[in-house]
């Protein structure tokens, strides 16, 4: 009689450890979760598209463990690699988010230092042009250049509104093309000016 | 008798056991074998899962995302689930897993890949192609359009237009450089489209040149200017603007040939005073200035503005077309220091030094000096009759 109560005791306090042990671990998934979304915020897809990519992968790995466990019989089930790999999950988001958050500033600031050098060569052009030799016969080639150096300085307006919007590679192209306009009008006035010192 | 019990029983006892062994062997052989043959099967499944990984992750490396999102994420779809399914009969208690259905994910997952790849270099081929083909196109609208504004003289808001064209082909350029075909193809046209219209307005302002009516006037201008030489036996000098010519006639025949700049609007009939036209009309020459009485070398003052003009000049000033600041202008010569290559006078004719001397020996005050566009239509009558670029090349 005392052998029975003690095995059934023991039978419940193993049914109790069994069932404790097979939850799975919800705190660490649901910080996945949390990795996940900053990583997706921080624009993860343009900008840190491998890192995203090897954190839903990780994140898959988690979930198809999580349903391997769900499917086994209580008293089996073990979620002790799943801890381990929502800790390789967390892990990857949140690298994923970093090399986002990197990626988005090496664009903007290849983008801002090409500002910048087109602001450069539009106003050294502009000064270059107001010294430009004036006689007979340059007008309406001042002219000209005048309008290129008007259009380059919408350019650089429309490069710093992309700016604004995140949409970094149109501010590159629209510095760059600037520049160049800037570039041409400021070697034109040089060659006037090498002409006239060639007279 | 109870030793005879008792050795029945310990002989059933015995039996019992023997039974249990023989069944328990049995059932490890049938779980050894099933284990065996599962492991082969779990093999070759895995050997699948590997192909359709690489296959998925080439399409990555490749780019497909970009180039064949459907397929790729389909693929990898089909290989998490594929991933899963194989897990989970892995994980069954009985050795000999179905793997069916996650052997036919794989294979489908990787064929899906092959194919995201195969879309990704044909569809990014031909998207580099076309955004060649577009930059391309709008470099030659673009060139067409800066020979256009150096031969035709562009208002600056045209100007302005031909350099948002050139801008606009150049961000082509870096997001062509830059993979991004799709964008550098839209910059591309809008570059062509601004290119265009800048050709089109050019074609308005040559559109006399084309004109049956002005052209049949200008000459009559010639023809009567070669008759009165003839009739009088004096010089009478031709300006011809688009050919940029002047022929000096001698008793009615071609005496001498020069070759002239013009002004930097040469192509328009001088209206205003700073409108860089050169006139169109017969005038006579009313001064000779030789030199050191013109910063020209030497010059020919023509009677501009004659009464023509004056009428036309009123015209427009009383329609609106002018400011009320705008005045008719003068001055208008033959002059020297030309033979620069370019139109870059006020609305004067300008010859080389050479030539001037010779024509201010050939010509007195008073001859006549008729001014034309061109007594036939030539080039400028031939982009002024093309049909509008952008109709051209909308396809």
């Amino acid at each position: 009689m005392r052998k029975m109560w003690l095995v059934g005791v023991l039978a419940v306090g193993l049914a109790v450890v069994a069932a404790g042990c097979a939850a799975p671990p919800q705190a660490d998934i649901d910080a996945v979760k949390v990795s996940a979304d900053k990583a997706a915020t921080a624009g993860a897809a343009e900008y840190a598209a491998d890192s995203l990519k090897a954190a839903q992968d990780a994140q898959a790995a988690l979930e198809a463990e999580l349903k391997v466990q769900a499917d086994k019989f209580t008293l089996f089930r073990s979620y002790t690699k799943a801890t381990e790999l929502a800790g390789a999950a967390k892990t990857a988001a949140e690298k994923a988010e970093q090399d986002a958050v990197a990626g988005k500033e090496k664009a903007k600031n290849e983008a801002t230092a090409l500002i910048e050098e087109a602001k450069t060569a539009l106003t050294a052009a502009q000064e270059m042009l107001a010294k430009a030799p004036k006689g007979k016969g340059t007008a309406a080639d001042l002219e000209a250049m005048k309008a290129d150096l008007a259009g380059a300085e919408i350019s650089i307006n429309d490069a710093n509104t992309a700016m604004g919007a995140e949409r970094y590679l149109e501010a590159k192209a629209k510095a760059e093309a600037a520049k160049n306009v800037a570039g041409t009008v400021s070697a034109a006035v040089l060659a006037a000016f090498d002409a006239r010192k060639g007279r | 008798m109870n030793e005879l019990l008792s050795k029945r029983l310990h002989r059933r006892g015995g039996r019992v056991w023997i039974g249990v062994l023989l069944a328990a062997a049995a059932v490890a052989l049938i779980y050894g074998v099933a284990a065996w043959f599962g492991a082969r099967r779990a093999e070759a499944t895995a050997a699948l899962a590997d192909r359709a990984s690489a296959g998925v992750r080439d399409a990555r490396q490749s780019d497909a995302m970009t180039w064949a999102p459907d397929e790729l994420l389909q693929a990898e779809s089909l290989l998490r689930q594929a991933s899963l399914d194989q897990r989970l009969q892995l994980a069954r208690l009985w050795p000999l897993p179905n793997l069916v259905a996650a052997d036919a994910a794989y294979r489908t997952s990787a064929d899906l890949a092959a194919r995201a790849i195969h879309l990704t270099h044909d569809r990014r081929d031909t998207a580099r192609a076309a955004s060649s083909e577009a930059i391309d196109v709008a470099a030659e609208s673009v060139q067409r359009s800066v020979v256009l504004a150096e031969t035709i003289h562009l208002a600056i808001s045209r100007k302005l237009l031909l350099t948002r064209a050139k801008l606009a082909l150049d961000e082509a350029r870096v997001f062509h450089r830059e993979g991004d075909f799709g964008t550098a193809t839209l910059s591309a046209n809008r570059s062509r489209d601004l290119a265009n219209r800048v050709s089109d307005l050019a074609a308005e302002t040559v559109a006399r040149y084309a004109d049956e009516q002005v052209i049949a006037r200008w000459q009559r201008w010639k023809a009567e200017a070669v008759a009165w030489s003839r009739r009088e036996g004096r010089p009478a000098v031709l300006v011809e603007k688009e050919a940029h010519r002047v022929t000096l006639y001698a008793r009615g025949g071609v005496a001498k040939v020069y070759r002239a700049d013009m002004g930097f609007n040469w192509v328009a009939d001088k209206l205003h005073s700073g409108d860089g036209a050169t006139p169109e009309g017969r005038y006579r020459i009313v001064a000779r200035k030789a030199r050191g009485a013109t910063i020209y070398y030497k010059a020919l003052l023509l009677d501009y503005p004659n009464q023509e003009d004056r009428r036309e000049f009123t015209r427009a000033r009383r329609n609106g077309e002018l400011p009320p600041s705008a005045a008719i202008g003068g001055l208008i010569e033959i002059h020297g220091e030309g033979g620069r290559g370019r139109d870059w006078t006020r609305g004067c004719v300008a010859l080389t030094n050479p030539d001037i001397d010779d024509l201010f020996a050939r010509v007195e005050i008073g001859t006549p000096v008729t001014i034309i566009g061109s007594d036939e239509p030539g080039a400028l009558a031939a982009m002024a009759s093309r049909p509008p670029a952008a109709q051209d090349e909308r396809k």
